[in-house]
């Protein structure tokens, strides 16, 4: 049995868990897969949604909120942290579209210096101008967008040297 | 009146065509290419696809609007509210094609939709203003001037339209050319109409609002007030009704300059008179805006009144079936636009697909949704879901009831302002009534939500580890 389960939730939040400690939680079972749990005094609705034991993979329902919950134990860690060794990481720093718009200007031009927080370019979403700032400190490298374009999710806006 | 066409979409083109049925009325639906699977399109006993997904190519064009109701022998329009109901050359173009406008006549909007020309009208009236100026202003340097004279903060706003685009608040001189230039480029882009002026900012303010109703017999009745202080961007998301600073006496000196402000521009059918009420409870007149509003609902459930049947009625001629003495409230409503939009990332939208999508139901709830699980929230419209409305006794119960709605209500596949609502329910300042517009600035704290999400998420974690440890014993044993 591992003795130490590292949960990654929603993406970003992690979480080392005790497996000896899983079975003192204060739980209520209401029907299939379906709980109530006590935590200081605090109710939480809780519902397992899927469940798949062989990916260690988990969607659970707390209070309205689906949550993803990846889980790896000892194992998983020794061979996740070898494979980060192996690549050779090289961050990139670039600016990625917060959501699907319309290019309307571009304030910044190739070569600019530019601090956190300076505005970079205007996207038009849903009728609202959005200022895209800069995420921190660089040199414009490349621009990959030009006024009136229109861009997904995601896109690559700007990079930085 | 046997047939009308409602020239709209989503929740509200399902709400007026709701209350047509009750009425005996057939309905039209329109729809655009993106909006063939949406829920309006199917409730309608007829629909009419009027263009592509861009609103410019489908639902804000007249032309096409009125052909699908002659070619359906629809004998009235109802414009909802937003693309169509305040354009005056489409209600012009409705009534000119033999139709029948359900809603106030051009001039009416004409007047009210130029902010300036709405106050030149309202002034025989004696009706209280804002200090700002009395022409659009399309020069900056000449903004500069203005602004300096009115004294700062100033608001900018666009001299067309509403809906919050275009307006900035500038708190000095030094951010002023920039503002102006962004709220310029967003009227000119918003409206066609670059054009904005400049008024003195009331601090800590309320956004109260009072909704009128006219007949085309000369009567006009205003149905109480409701409060749509909570905003960000200068845009509502939580609207109760009445207001918890009203007093019987200033609700009617209030509802009076409402009704005022309706014969001014000698109003027909449901409009709503929106006024700023200042820390010292003076109010001052805002605007008039010439359409059945998104929160009207509330005033629906305090009255018991059905709004979308008296516009019908009084387009269809009807004297207004009371009188201003005969209109009662009763209880507390609230309501809570459900936009998508993470309110945990400045509120921008949350476009995706619904991958789950469970609407709240119960004793004293009422939801004017238009969608569905599995639809995807289209990036060429306005980001609203729908509209979760509670009632109760008093404002308590209605405040309770709406933590208790937001709890049941699930959406899954993009973030919404379900979470800002349940934060708004909790916090003592609303709970108090002490709260103005400012509330976002003042007491909106994402990291709170962000907390309780952590808490959540370390339950979610250590109930998939239970369950994998579980699964696992199993397999051995």
């Amino acid at each position: 049995m591992p003795t130490l389960f590292r949960a990654t939730v929603a993406g970003d939040l992690i979480f080392d868990l005790d497996p000896e400690a899983i079975g003192s939680m204060d739980l209520v079972t209401l029907g299939t897969d379906t709980y109530h749990l006590l935590e200081d005094q605090i109710p939480y609705r809780i519902e397992v949604l899927r469940k798949d034991a062989l990916g260690k993979s988990y969607r659970i329902a707390v209070n309205n909120r689906t949550y993803q919950v990846s889980l790896a134990d000892d194992l998983d860690l020794l061979v996740d942290e070898l494979g980060f060794k192996l690549q050779a990481t090289r961050s990139v720093s670039r600016v990625e579209a917060p959501m699907p718009g319309l290019i309307l200007s571009i304030e910044v031009g190739v070569g600019d210096r530019v601090q956190e927080g300076d505005t970079l370019l205007i996207l038009e979403a849903m009728k609202m101008e959005n200022a895209i700032l800069s995420p921190g400190e660089g040199v414009v490298a490349r621009i990959e967008v030009g006024p009136g374009d229109a861009v997904d999710k995601k896109s690559i806006l700007i990079e930085f040297e | 009146m046997k047939k009308i066409l409602i020239a709209n979409r989503g929740e509200i083109a399902m709400r007026v065509m709701r209350t047509a049925r009750e009425m005996g009325i057939e309905t039209v639906a329109v729809y655009s290419e993106a909006d063939r699977g949406a829920p309006h399109v199917r409730f309608a006993d007829q629909a009419v696809c009027i263009g592509a997904a861009a609103s410019a190519q489908s639902y804000l064009k007249g032309d096409r609007v009125v052909e699908a109701a002659l070619e359906t022998g629809a004998e009235a329009i109802h414009p909802g509210y937003g693309f169509l109901s305040e354009n005056a050359g489409f209600a012009r173009r409705v009534t000119e094609a033999g139709l029948t406008f359900i809603g106030p006549g051009p001039d009416a909007i004409k007047t009210m939709g130029d902010k300036l020309a709405a106050k030149e009208a309202v002034k025989a009236y004696d009706i209280p203003m804002v200090p700002g100026t009395d022409h659009p202003i399309l020069n900056p340097e000449e903004a500069r001037e203005v602004a300096g004279a009115i004294g700062y903060p100033v608001l900018i706003k666009a001299a067309a339209g509403g809906g919050g685009k275009g307006m900035r608040v500038v708190e000095k001189e030094a951010d002023l050319p920039a503002q102006i230039e962004r709220a310029m480029s967003e009227a000119k882009s918003a409206f066609g109409d670059g054009s904005v002026f400049i008024e003195k900012y009331v601090s800590k303010p309320r956004h109260i609002e009072i909704q009128v109703m006219a007949d085309t017999h000369g009567n006009i009745v205003h149905l109480f007030e409701r409060e749509c202080s909570i905003q960000r961007r200068h845009q509502k998301v939580v609207e109760e009704a009445p207001s918890s600073v009203l007093s019987p006496e200033l609700r009617d000196r209030m509802g009076c300059a409402a009704v005022d402000v309706a014969r001014a521009c000698s109003y027909v059918g449901a409009g709503t008179v929106e006024f700023l009420l200042d820390a010292d409870h003076h109010f001052y007149f805002l605007e008039m805006n010439t359409r059945l509003q998104v929160e009207h609902p509330v005033t629906e459930l305090i009255t018991g009144l059905d709004l979308v049947e008296l516009q019908i009625r009084v387009a269809r001629g009807e004297v207004l079936p009371f009188r201003q003495e005969d209109v009662r409230m009763q209880g507390h409503a609230l309501e809570l636009r459900v936009y998508a939009e993470d309110p945990l990332n400045g509120f921008l939208p949350s476009v995706g697909k619904l991958e789950r999508y469970v609407l709240p139901h119960g004793k004293g709830i009422r939801v004017d949704n238009g969608f569905e699980e599995g639809m995807e929230v289209p990036i060429y419209y306005d980001p609203m879901l729908s509209k979760l409305i509670t009632y109760g006794e008093n404002r308590d119960a209605a405040i309770r009831r709406m933590r208790d709605a937001i709890a049941d209500y699930r959406v899954e596949g993009v973030e919404t302002t379900l979470a800002f609502g349940a934060f708004v329910c909790r916090h003592p300042a609303f709970i108090s009534g002490d709260f103005s517009t400012h509330f976002v600035r003042d007491h909106y704290r994402p990291e709170e939500i962000r907390a309780q999400r952590e808490k959540e998420a370390a339950v979610a974690a250590r109930i998939a580890l239970r369950e994998y440890l579980g699964e696992i014993g199993k397999i051995k044993a």
